[in-house]
């Protein structure tokens, strides 16, 4: 009994043990997978197209929409949508807490409502678990389609459709496409009102308010060292008054936190912004409106070219134009060698 | 030291634990269960957590006492020493449950696996869960190891009650198999509730168990150490076989209030109930101090140390110490004509002479009846006894019963001895008296 005792208890501490170091060392470099992830995740908006959503494409399509992610039922490809975002959370299944078959059942539909109450139980998922989940986005509802692909179907639509469905999303269409081809300067340029911020109300697509400017924190969420959750009821709405007491403990935020959330300034409210602005500014930097044109004019567009939603993490140019292009694509890092008109001649992973 | 039907107990106890392993099986496919490592992993957390419940419960209602239980176990010793068991093993598996659980999350994340262990308030049923497992650790570990006053030690010990009802609380919140499964969450709520209801009966509503309620008589001193009380029922006394045990309780200013066992050592035709009592603790050597007049609660009687154990017609009663108190009962219902026909050799062992309070009586009881005989036994001037001693004296023990009560290191060398002699497993009676 007492030999029990012991073996049980000191297998149980040893491993926690080993489990809690391990976490801690690798707890900082995982919070970096994360965010590069996330951001790959947004690039799966081009990375990601199976034919389902290629042909979708072909027929002129160029929004992602709920039709898109329907045929992704089965427990080896399973697409859910969150708070008007798409996860593929394939690979989460057997690993969910709460049963394997309680994510099947949604597999293919808009989970949010499963997702929110844990099925019947009522209660929301942990603020962990939407940490989780961000990093199987594949895109948001309403987001256009891939560009690159809808550059070889529709030709020079290509930009302009982008344009137009990022002007859309900000004015708050996110259903069906509407007319991709418009080509008016009034769509481009779209009014930054406390609407369209409300839009952008979830972790994975979160835009504050303060101080009557705009701000896009999505890429800081996870990184907030007063939880995911405190940020997440502020999403979409005015949160100078949270944000200057800390939800309400009294206390402002540092200076150095007002100069961090200087970085992530979309513009002033009531003021006008270029959706081309607002659509670098949606935590999907450099890909979406990359225009493409033939003849690539810089080493990065080489790259994104050729791995589209790659985030690159490095460039060295050479004096004679040649170039090494380090970057992450769909979670791997590879090395690209470029020659002076970037045509990639040579990459290593 | 198989007793009469104590198996049925032991296969109910199995099914039942094993039970919820079948709907918990056919609820998924098989594939989502073993399909890959992580579905490996979550498995065995599941399955220890699911059986671990079950042990737990089933353990908590063995130890409410419940004398129609004693029948299908052989005696109210055998239950503790299944529910000892039961917990040991539901705790090992408590303790894989979150290992299993973890690891599964390792390939993910590391930090996600560490993580599952720092409880948080905004996922409450997993704290629950971890406070419960923390309270376990404690608790059993202090059950095992702290040298504390038994009541203090089985105060303390009753906490695992409160870390039971956390875990219940932790398995019915948290989304998972039984939650999402009818039958599941129906046995398992059956489970647990009769644990719970077994828990509270035998804490919170002590006051609702069955006692008989009697009167000191006489409060003799036998020796520097052993005293006997003698109690006189006030209602209708108590029915029991000889070699059971009760637990008494008294209501008198030299005593606190607590509840412990004794053997009786007087015979059933007798009016008036005896106890002898040995100083072991600060509890029981107060005995000695106790009021005549004062009331008394009885619980009981328990215990299947008794001659209907016996198979043969022979028998050897082997009474180390103190443990001479149930075949004090036995032996003098043979005046009843009770066990007439069986030839019967007490082995009588103390460590000192002086110590051998009952020999004068027993050896009269001897000379009265000619299938009993007595062969004291004093360690501290003959050694310790052993089989082959009790062989010169009894003949072959392989056609006998062999009936064994004293200090545990003493029963635990002559079962051992006995069955190197070839005595059978059934028969061998053991009185597992050490509680905890």
């Amino acid at each position: 009994m007492k030999t029990s005792y012991i073996i049980g208890i000191a297998v149980f501490w040893s491993v926690l043990l080993v489990v809690g170091t391990a976490g801690l060392i690798s707890y900082e470099n995982e919070k970096m997978i994360t965010a590069l992830k996330m951001a790959n995740a947004d690039g799966k908006q081009v990375g990601k197209v199976d034919q389902m959503v290629q042909s979708a494409i072909e027929q002129g399509q160029t929004l992602w929409t709920t039709e898109l992610i329907a045929r992704h039922t089965t427990n080896t490809d399973c697409w859910i949508v969150v708070d008007g975002v798409i996860y593929d959370v394939t690979e989460y299944i057997p690993l969910h807490p709460g049963g394997s078959e309680t994510i099947l059942n949604t597999c293919g539909t808009d989970a949010t409502e499963a997702f929110k109450t844990k099925g019947a139980s009522g209660d929301d998922h942990s603020a962990l678990a939407y940490e989780l989940l961000a990093r199987y986005k594949v895109a948001v509802l309403g987001d256009p389609l891939p560009v690159a692909v809808t550059a070889t179907t529709a030709g020079e639509v290509a930009p302009t459709a982008t344009v137009a469905s990022s002007a859309a999303q900000t004015t708050f269409v996110s259903s069906a496409p509407s007319t991709p081809k418009v080509d008016t300067p009034s769509l481009i340029v779209s009014a930054l009102t406390a609407a369209v911020v409300a839009a952008h109300n979830t972790v994975n697509d979160c835009w504050l308010i303060i101080k009557d400017k705009v701000y896009d924190v999505t890429e800081y969420v996870p990184f907030h060292p007063g939880g995911t959750g405190a940020i997440r009821t502020w999403c979409g709405k005015e949160a100078t008054q949270a944000f200057s007491t800390m939800g309400g403990k009294g206390k402002n935020h540092s200076t150095n936190a007002w100069k961090l959330l200087d970085k992530y300034f979309v513009g002033s409210l009531g003021g006008s912004v270029s959706s081309a602005v607002v659509s670098t500014n949606t935590s999907s930097p450099s890909t979406t409106v990359s225009p493409t044109t033939d003849l690539a004019t810089s080493p990065e567009e080489a790259i994104l070219k050729e791995y589209p939603g790659a985030t690159i993490i490095g460039v060295e140019q050479e004096d004679d134009g040649r170039a090494t292009v380090k970057f992450y694509y769909d979670g791997e890092k590879y090395e690209a060698k470029l020659d002076a008109a970037n045509n990639i001649v040579e990459i290593d992973d | 030291m198989l007793r009469r039907n104590s198996y049925i107990g032991l296969v109910i106890v199995i099914l039942l634990v094993l039970f919820p392993v079948l709907p918990w099986l056919i609820m998924k496919p098989l594939e989502l269960r073993f399909g890959s490592g992580a579905a490996v992993a979550t498995s065995i957390g599941q399955l220890s957590a699911l059986l671990g419940l079950a042990m737990f419960s089933i353990s908590l209602v063995l130890i409410a006492r419940l004398p129609f239980l004693e029948k299908y176990f052989g005696g109210l010793d055998r239950i503790w020493q299944a529910h000892r068991h039961l917990g040991m093993f539901g705790f090992l598996l408590m303790l894989v449950h979150p290992l299993a659980l973890a690891v599964r999350l390792v390939p993910v994340s590391v930090a996600e696996a560490a993580l599952f262990f720092v409880p948080s308030f905004a996922d409450m049923a997993r704290t629950f869960g971890i406070v419960a497992l923390l309270l376990m650790m404690g608790i059993i570990g202090a059950t095992l190891f702290a040298h504390w006053r038994y009541q203090i030690l089985l105060k303390t010990h009753r906490f695992l009650g409160l870390a039971f009802m956390l875990g219940v609380l932790h398995a019915f919140l948290i989304p998972s198999d039984i939650s999402g499964n009818t039958v599941l969450a129906a046995y398992c709520g059956m489970l647990s509730f009769a644990g719970i209801t077994a828990y509270l009966y035998r804490t919170v509503f002590a006051r609702v168990v069955p006692k008989h309620s009697y009167t000191i008589k006489a409060v003799k001193k036998l020796h520097s150490t052993l005293t006997e009380v003698t109690l006189r029922p006030t209602e209708k006394p108590l029915t029991f076989k000889p070699g059971q045990f009760v637990f008494v309780s008294f209501a008198d200013p030299a005593l606190s209030k607590e509840t412990h066992p004794f053997s009786i050592s007087s015979a059933p035709h007798e009016q008036d109930l005896r106890l002898t009592i040995k100083a072991l603790g600060d509890w029981t050597a107060a005995v000695g101090d106790l009021g005549v007049g004062s009331k008394a609660l009885i619980e009981g009687p328990f215990g299947g140390f008794t001659s209907e154990q016996g198979v043969t017609n022979k028998e050897v009663w082997i009474a180390g110490g103190i443990g001479i108190t149930p075949f004090l009962s036995r032996a003098r219902a043979l005046v009843e004509g009770k066990d007439g026909q069986k030839m019967i050799d007490l082995y009588y062992i103390t460590n000192t002479r002086d110590e051998l309070v009952f020999e004068r009586e027993l050896s009269e009881l001897a000379m009265n009846f000619k299938n009993f005989r007595l062969f004291p036994h004093v360690s501290k001037e003959q050694g310790y006894l052993s089989t082959n001693t009790i062989r010169q004296q009894s003949g072959q023990l392989t056609d006998r019963d062999v009936y064994v009560c004293g200090p545990a290191g003493m029963m635990k060398s002559i079962i051992t001895q006995c069955k190197e002699a070839g005595v059978a497993s059934s028969q061998i009676h053991a009185e597992e008296f050490a509680m905890l």
